[in-house]
């Protein structure tokens, strides 16, 4: 089983560092909780380990096994088997779902699939996910709903079976029923080995997926890890724990200010 | 239904008799025509033109339609692709000079390598020519380091009872979108060919037969 070894992962965006030495070991195969305050920095490492632009590594080492993950593009991380369902999918106008997925799958393999291979596990993940089958002819995510879109993540990580799948608040703008539909979709695939780390605020979707091991972030670090009872002490106690047991801190998040944009009529290529 | 592939066209004028249609399809996959194109519709009828262009050229061609009749409504589509150093100006105008017409105007332009593209034109509603109805939509996607886009649509109203709209964008294709398809391990240039089919791809509607087939094989082989 491949490990991701993350040590002393420094992140900057923008200018202002996020994270600030993060170390962490997740196995493939076993689910890992990472929980931690608004604005400590959760998502800043799924997204720098996926890989994104804004995100700038500026100290530490990133490894699956014996590969340097910090070394590769954003879809060699992916065809390495990196996966990152995000909290807010992007809307792509003009890009057809389906084209979307079957060039998503076939950058997996040697020749192409066949067009009826494709198809056939295609309509086995949108039922499965409850997505109507209707939906792959639409643009990639443009007037789905919250919910649908989360769905529509897990169902890319169905067909592109990744080795480790990071999980970007996938419970929130769920429905009940959703929420049953994404969760019971995460037990099958933890059920084939793969691994996952997990990013929420609520207990109830842990409870649904029965993560193995939990990691609290806070200040940008790992500040503690454990098993699934930090996931109860934190839904009962909040995060004071942090600062009263460990004597860590925990820093309050900026408030963000937006003084608006303005539309753009001329661009030169930079 | 008038049909003009790869013509260099210079002077053209069009009129729309009184409850005609009149269909014009362009399509330049060599030669980027500097044409001056006049079109006049009269009472109820309806200019319906697209414009696909896959020509490596500079110049700039012109499109005015003269809504003169009451009911007289017209539809136009571009979208083209500049590559090398072509350098294109699509000047699209729509003059309202009767009541209750309508002009719907779409151009959507893909500027690479180090071509220019440069959407200009002005929809003006007329004093008197209540309840008429203009649109503009331009958008030039800026593809590689050193292509410009820019768009400038004018809308020059002159009476209150209309319905008017306009938009323009220029940019980069957004950073974002390409980081969700990078992040499914869709590589750098597919993800831009997928992005960029999308804003093409409509113009297609206005197509059918082999001119339809090969501006879909333009489109999808184009990057």
């Amino acid at each position: 089983m491949a490990t991701l070894h993350i040590e002393n992962l420094h992140v900057k965006v923008g200018g202002k560092e996020i994270l600030k030495g993060v170390t962490l070991d997740v196995q493939e195969g076993r689910t890992t909780a990472l929980v931690g305050p608004n604005g400590h920095g959760k998502s800043t490492l799924l997204l720098s380990l996926m890989g994104h632009p804004n995100y700038e590594v500026t100290e530490g080492k990133v490894f699956l096994d014996d590969v340097d993950v910090l070394a590769l593009s954003v879809d060699q991380r992916s065809k390495l088997g990196l996966f990152l369902a995000m909290q807010y999918p992007s809307e792509i106008p003009g890009v057809n779902s389906a084209d979307f997925l079957k060039a998503a799958m076939n950058v997996r393999r040697d020749k192409p699939m066949s067009l009826f291979q494709f198809y056939s596990k295609m309509q086995t993940a949108y039922k499965e996910m409850g997505i109507p089958f209707e939906m792959s002819t639409r643009n990639l995510n443009e007037g789905f709903s919250g919910g649908e879109k989360k769905r529509n993540e897990i169902l890319q990580l169905k067909l592109l079976e990744p080795r480790l799948a990071m999980l970007d608040e996938i419970d929130s703008g769920l429905d009940v029923d959703a929420l049953q539909v994404v969760s019971a979709a995460i037990r099958d695939e933890q059920k084939k080995g793969r691994g996952f780390l997990v990013v929420s605020h609520y207990a109830r979707l842990y409870d649904l997926i029965s993560p193995d091991d939990v990691a609290v972030m806070v200040n940008g670090r790992i500040a503690v890890t454990g098993g699934p009872e930090l996931i109860k002490k934190i839904d009962t106690q909040g995060y004071e724990w942090i600062k009263t047991e460990l004597g860590i801190p925990v820093e309050k998040e900026d408030a963000l200010i937006s003084i608006g944009t303005c539309a753009t009529r001329e661009a030169i290529g930079k | 239904m008038l049909t003009l592939v790869d013509e260099n066209i210079k002077d053209l004028d069009l009129v729309v008799g009184e409850g005609e249609t009149c269909m014009l399809r362009l399509a330049s996959f060599t030669v980027f025509p500097s044409a001056n194109i006049r079109v006049k519709v009269k009472k109820g009828g309806t200019f319906d033109g697209a414009f696909a262009d896959f020509s490596r050229g500079n110049g700039r061609f012109s499109l005015v339609v003269e809504l003169l009749g009451e009911g007289a409504n017209a539809s136009w589509h571009y979208a083209g692709i500049g590559n090398g150093d072509s350098n294109k100006t699509i000047d699209t105008s729509a003059e309202h000079l009767s009541p209750l017409t309508k002009a719907d105007i779409a151009q959507y332009g893909i500027a690479m390598e180090q071509s220019r593209m440069t959407f200009i034109g002005t929809s003006h509603i007329h004093e008197h020519m209540a309840r008429s109805s203009t649109s503009q939509k331009e958008k030039v996607i800026v593809f590689d380091k050193g292509a410009v886009g820019k768009c400038s649509p004018i809308l020059r109203i002159d009476e209150n009872d209309v319905e008017a709209s306009h938009s323009a964008i220029v940019g980069k294709l957004s950073d974002e979108h390409l980081f969700y398809m990078l992040s499914r391990g869709i590589d750098l240039p597919t993800a831009k060919r997928l992005l960029t089919l999308g804003y093409l791809k409509p113009v297609l509607a206005h197509y059918d037969g082999e001119l339809g087939e090969r501006i879909k094989e333009c489109i999808e082989g184009g990057f």
